[in-house]
């Protein structure tokens, strides 16, 4: 499901439980994140490629964040409980906040199936790209010694130059969204 | 002379045969390439070549294919626990390798669609050999039932059934698998393995502290923290280098893929440790020395996981009270010429050795880097009849192994161990260390490749094994020799290459051969004080000590440490002093 038109007024009513340090309460990254470029990256805590991918988020946070991007971790696990989400932050060294996705609203509006998967909407949230990090990992247990592609850098590099960015789509690797359906 | 030496000047008169074709080494080399390159253009898989004459044992026929269960009859509880349970588990519980459980029924079915996947595509569980050519001690490999029951249950939507119906769920051995030990030996301080990066290669040396000789029959290693350990190799190093590189460096362990310039596995085995694999325990006439001053060397290959990890290894080692009886030996069969274009995606490697007595063949272990692609290990008996050892169809680098026959195979005098290996060195091997690729050589480094089966076996008694020895010795050193001979091929300029192959050459007695290849040293590097000194030597063995002394004296000048050449020097004037006059 492909959503490459702006956002409908449906994004913004859904309300993830968005843990952050401390702090709970329940919010919408959409609406959070009026007139910015919007990145989901979909996670789970017992993902090793997800996990392994973690640096790399990192960096790249760190390095779009000043440029007034938002990004937010999401996690589909409806077992996985606030505290377990917030132990995973703190484990990774995550530099921004997690959502609690169990009933899979934000899985379905980006169309995301994999974890580690992003999803990166521009400033008026249209959807420019769903996919992997970068080309890393080719296969369960096959990956490269660096990426060649680095996807979701470059794609936030277009946004921030102000290129006209179509929506692209490129696989991800990882453990599937669905077998964590009810 | 000590028996040593004896066993060498044996190794070197047999040797000096085989000297001319090192010198025809070169035409050679283009002759194989171009023969390796017709055959790459067929781009045949690894197979033996007279399938008829394979050996097919009969508990490898293929089984009874899958016949599908009716239809929503396949449950977790009756069918696909005792399988995950049995095949699984042992990994994927808490605190070992797997990322994540499999002993209960939601995280069983949280990965359910994504295990299907990996096990229809033989991806899990982890096993490199062709388990329908040869079977070996703790495989890890699924039946044509099993995978079928498993795709059936998800494709039917992995439901969870009765739970009446449920195994017990196994129990493990906590702590050490074989027991207490009878010596535990710990890093005396955490490594700490960065979040993120690639694989790292560390070297922990501990300190054994024996104050008098054991015989070890079983070593298990406690990788400490099993989900970024990805797998391990035990050595062993006499002389204290090891130790040096250590201290040298100011984290626990020292880095890369070489371990060390003394460090060895022990004499006869195989000793690692591999996510799920169970140690091994010799019988007890069958051991390997450990002598006070020995250190252990821990080769840890680590897989940064996205946070810090402290890893902190345990070695546990059981002693017989016994002299082993039963001494096994490793053969490494596999040339050390490995010369890979860039680009090339199906490179050949081969090699045999001859077996000069009747032996026992325990168990195999193949390497190579990351351009290894297939891999066949086989006996060819005296009578053409080949029998495989192993064959491996895709390798990968990150789960090598030792692969143990559940009985030994017995070998007849005559029969030969012959290895083929291929090579992808192409820009769609993705896991080339060079992306463009570039030309690639033999070397321990990753970013050089190697070829080797080592073939662990027993000889029947004492003087086989002194004869199998000689044999050894005698294929290692014409590995040796052929391998220096060619990094000069490859690279001329260089001074170590050059410097080893004349320092082989004149322990062959070559001396002519070796004063030549002195003398390019020494023009690569004027001031390469070893060299200097060994062109005198072989001057002195050749006669001609008055050509040697300047030679001599010029080493001391170049380095006035340098004691053999100072004795050299001196053993040269008392020549030419008490050489008759004319």
């Amino acid at each position: 499901m492909p959503l490459d038109g702006p956002a409908t007024s449906q994004e913004s009513t859904f309300q993830q439980i968005i843990v952050q340090d401390e702090a709970v309460s329940r919010i919408s990254p959409f609406a959070e994140s009026t007139h910015a470029p919007l990145v989901l990256i979909f996670t789970r805590s017992d993902c090793p490629i997800s996990n392994r991918y973690a640096p790399e988020v990192k960096k790249i946070v760190e390095q779009f964040k000043p440029l007034q991007v938002r990004f937010w971790l999401v996690y589909p696990d409806p077992s996985l409980t606030v505290e377990k989400i917030r132990e995973h932050l703190r484990e990774y060294d995550y530099p921004c906040p997690g959502l609690r996705d169990p009933d899979h609203d934000l899985v379905k509006i980006a169309g995301a199936s994999i974890t580690p998967e992003v999803a990166v909407y521009d400033r008026s949230h249209r959807l420019v790209y769903r996919g992997r990090i970068d080309d890393r990992y080719v296969d369960f247990g096959k990956s490269r010694p660096q990426p060649t592609q680095r996807d979701l850098h470059d794609v936030l590099d277009a946004l921030w130059a102000g290129t006209d960015v179509t929506f692209r789509s490129a696989t991800a690797i990882g453990c599937r969204i669905a077998d964590l359906s009810n | 002379m000590t028996a040593r030496h004896w066993i060498i000047a044996g190794i070197c008169v047999a040797l000096i045969g085989t000297l001319l074709t090192v010198f025809r080494w070169e035409q050679r080399l283009a002759h194989d390439t171009q023969a390796s390159r017709a055959q790459r253009e067929q781009q045949t898989p690894l197979e033996p070549t007279e399938p008829q004459q394979r050996a097919q044992p009969k508990e490898l026929t293929e089984a009874e294919p899958f016949t599908l269960r009716p239809p929503n009859s396949v449950t977790y509880s009756r069918h696909i626990a005792p399988i995950f349970f049995q095949h699984c588990a042992a990994c994927h519980r808490s605190g070992e390798a797997g990322p994540f459980a499999l002993l209960e029924y939601a995280d069983c079915r949280s990965h359910a669609s994504q295990i299907a996947d990996v096990i229809r595509r033989g991806i899990m569980p982890p096993w490199l050999p062709d388990s329908k050519l040869v079977n070996y001690t703790d495989q890890r490999v699924l039946s044509a039932t099993e995978i079928g029951l498993i795709c059936q249950w998800v494709d039917e939507g992995a439901v969870e059934g009765d739970r009446s119906d449920l195994p017990p769920q196994p129990q493990w051995v906590n702590g050490w698998q074989l027991g207490q030990p009878d010596m535990v030996l710990e890093f005396p301080r955490p490594f700490t393995l960065p979040s993120g990066g690639g694989d790292v290669f560390r070297n922990f040396v501990i300190p054994v502290g024996l104050a008098e000789k054991k015989y070890v029959r079983a070593v298990e290693i406690r990788p400490g923290n099993p989900r970024v350990v990805h797998h391990g190799v035990l050595l062993i190093d006499s002389t204290g280098q090891s130790r040096k590189l250590d201290e040298e460096d100011v984290e626990p362990g020292f880095g890369g893929m070489i371990y060390g310039p003394a460090a060895h596995s022990p004499d006869g085995f195989f000793i690692g440790w591999t996510p799920g694999k169970m140690p091994f325990q010799a019988q007890a006439d069958m051991a390997w020395d450990l002598n006070p001053g020995t250190d252990i060397v821990l080769q840890l290959h680590l897989v940064p996981g996205g946070k810090q990890e402290q890893v902190e290894a345990a070695i546990g080692l059981i002693f017989s009270d016994k002299p082993p009886t039963k001494i096994p030996m490793v053969l490494r069969v596999g040339p050390r010429t490995i010369d890979i274009s860039s680009g090339d995606s199906d490179y050949r490697i081969r090699d045999q050795f001859v077996l000069p007595v009747d032996v026992d063949v325990l168990s195999v272990y193949p390497h190579a880097h990351y351009l290894g692609r297939q891999m066949l290990g086989e006996i060819v008996r005296p009578d053409g009849f080949r029998q495989p050892l192993i064959r491996i169809a895709a390798w990968d680098f990150k789960w090598q192994d030792e692969y143990r026959f559940p009985t030994p195979i017995p070998v007849e005098k005559g029969a030969t161990l012959s290895m083929e290996f291929s090579y992808d060195n192409s820009p769609e091997n993705i896991r080339n260390p060079s992306q463009p690729p570039r030309r690639v050589t033999y070397g321990p480094e990753s970013s050089d490749e190697m070829g080797d089966l080592w073939v662990q076996v027993l000889p029947r008694n004492e003087r086989d094994r002194d004869i199998l020895r000689a044999a050894r010795a005698k294929k290692d050193f014409e590995a040796e020799l052929m391998g220096c001979a060619f990094e000069v091929k490859i690279r001329p300029k260089d001074i170590k290459a050059r410097y080893n192959l004349a320092c082989m050459l004149e322990s062959l007695g070559e001396l002519d051969a070796a004063a030549a290849h002195y003398t390019q040293a020494l023009r690569i590097s004027p001031e390469h004080a070893p060299s200097m000194n060994n062109l005198g030597v072989v001057r002195c063995k050749q006669g001609r000590y008055a050509d040697a002394i300047p030679h001599l004296e010029k080493a001391l000048r170049l380095s006035p440490d340098l004691e053999d050449a100072r004795h050299n020097l001196n053993l040269a004037r008392e020549a030419i002093k008490q050489a008759p006059k004319p």
